[in-house]
């Protein structure tokens, strides 16, 4: 049985195409075979954050079209086995994507014997955000500790609950998650920042993971590596936690409290800050 | 108010809390979900019994919908009648 797992936010610029590739390449590393669907047409990225862009020949709106078939599309991750990358075109149509040939798609990966498909959401509430949760059986909503992304994410929520497949045929709903990325321990503290528990109380939806504000993140990006090959960072153990989470694991959350400091440097928290950074 | 404290360490206002609060009160007026998706599942088989007293119906012939516009919700049921008349309430 293959499972879909839309990422989605609503709000642009939260990191759902660093949680896309996080996700499927962690997936990938634990043995499953995933296929990762950039759904963003128009603005493909994903395949520069996963480092394949040089070998994109077909993508995801030539296979809808019959220009192509699936397995001249896919392109195989390099840092990942059993990872495949279906990446979004670059055509200005955004109707390029019709419900029966992404459901066809879906289907076909399916007979392919993929665990997963995590479909890579775009911005908004258009055409392709629609299109990319309408067949997901999990939904991993992004959200950021800021006003606009919360309020955006109760939005897409409420898209989940009346536009997907799921609801629509009666079946069992979505099945949705918080992720919360760029969270930074020290400015909750400090009274400056949602805390991950007022999110959670605001959204009333299960907790997945919490991924720390990190400068792991742009470097992964600059070098087309997704975090998680990188063991040793913050950012892929957080994100190690929630696949973990996902595929069912009770883990402890981990990089939500401040380091523990002393009272000099607490006092003089912000020059020893600098100094580090 | 910043407190003595807070003034000695330099501490801003607390806008989380202001945040929290601004975002409990747009998010439960905007209503962007339902908050009890087995409701409207419940109001379909409540109204499919009651019309089943009068004329045969099956449970496709109901539509049932929930809007929220700002302070207002607005359920509408919609029912085809196996005749092809159509009973609409909202």
């Amino acid at each position: 049985m293959t499972e879909v797992i839309v990422v989605t936010s609503g709000k642009g610029g939260v990191g759902k195409t660093t949680t896309s590739a996080n996700l499927s390449a962690g997936l990938a590393l634990r043995g499953k075979r995933v296929a990762v669907i950039d759904f963003d047409v128009g603005l493909r990225n994903l395949d520069l954050v996963m480092g394949c862009e040089r070998r994109v020949v077909y993508d995801f709106v030539n296979v809808i079209n019959g220009e192509a078939s699936l397995n001249q599309a896919l392109i195989r991750d390099k840092h990942a086995q059993n990872l495949y990358i279906l990446p979004a075109s670059q055509t200005r149509d955004k109707e390029a994507l019709t419900e029966a040939g992404v459901e066809k798609v879906l289907r076909d990966l399916s007979q392919m014997g993929f665990d997963y498909v995590v479909c890579d959401s775009p911005a908004g509430i258009e055409h392709g955000a629609i299109m990319a949760l309408t067949f997901a059986d999990h939904a991993i909503v992004v959200v950021n500790p800021e006003v606009s992304s919360v309020r955006d994410s109760d939005r897409i929520i409420g898209i989940l609950q009346s536009r997907s497949r799921r609801a629509k045929e009666g079946r069992d709903p979505v099945r949705e998650r918080l992720l919360i990325t760029r969270y930074s321990p020290r400015r909750v503290r400090a009274g400056e920042m949602l805390s991950y528990l007022d999110i959670l109380e605001i959204l009333k939806v299960p907790l997945l993971g919490v991924i720390p504000e990190s400068q792991r993140v742009l470097e992964s990006s600059n070098a087309g590596v997704p975090a998680v090959h990188d063991a040793q960072s913050q950012v892929a153990q957080a994100y190690g936690d929630a696949i973990d989470r996902f595929l069912g694991k009770q883990v402890p959350l981990r990089f939500v409290a401040e380091e523990d400091k002393g009272f000099l440097r607490r006092l003089f928290g912000n020059v020893g800050r600098r100094a580090a950074a | 108010m910043m407190s003595l404290l807070d003034r000695i360490l330099g501490r801003q206002p607390r806008s989380a809390s202001l945040a929290k609060e601004r975002l409990q009160v747009i998010i439960a007026r905007e209503g962007g979900r339902t908050q009890n998706p087995e409701l409207l599942q419940k109001i379909k088989q409540a109204v499919l019994e009651a019309v089943n007293k009068h004329v045969p119906v099956r449970p496709e012939d109901i539509a049932i919908d929930l809007d929220s516009d700002r302070d207002m919700e607005v359920l509408s049921v919609s029912v085809t009648l196996p005749d092809g008349r159509k009973l609409k309430t909202s």
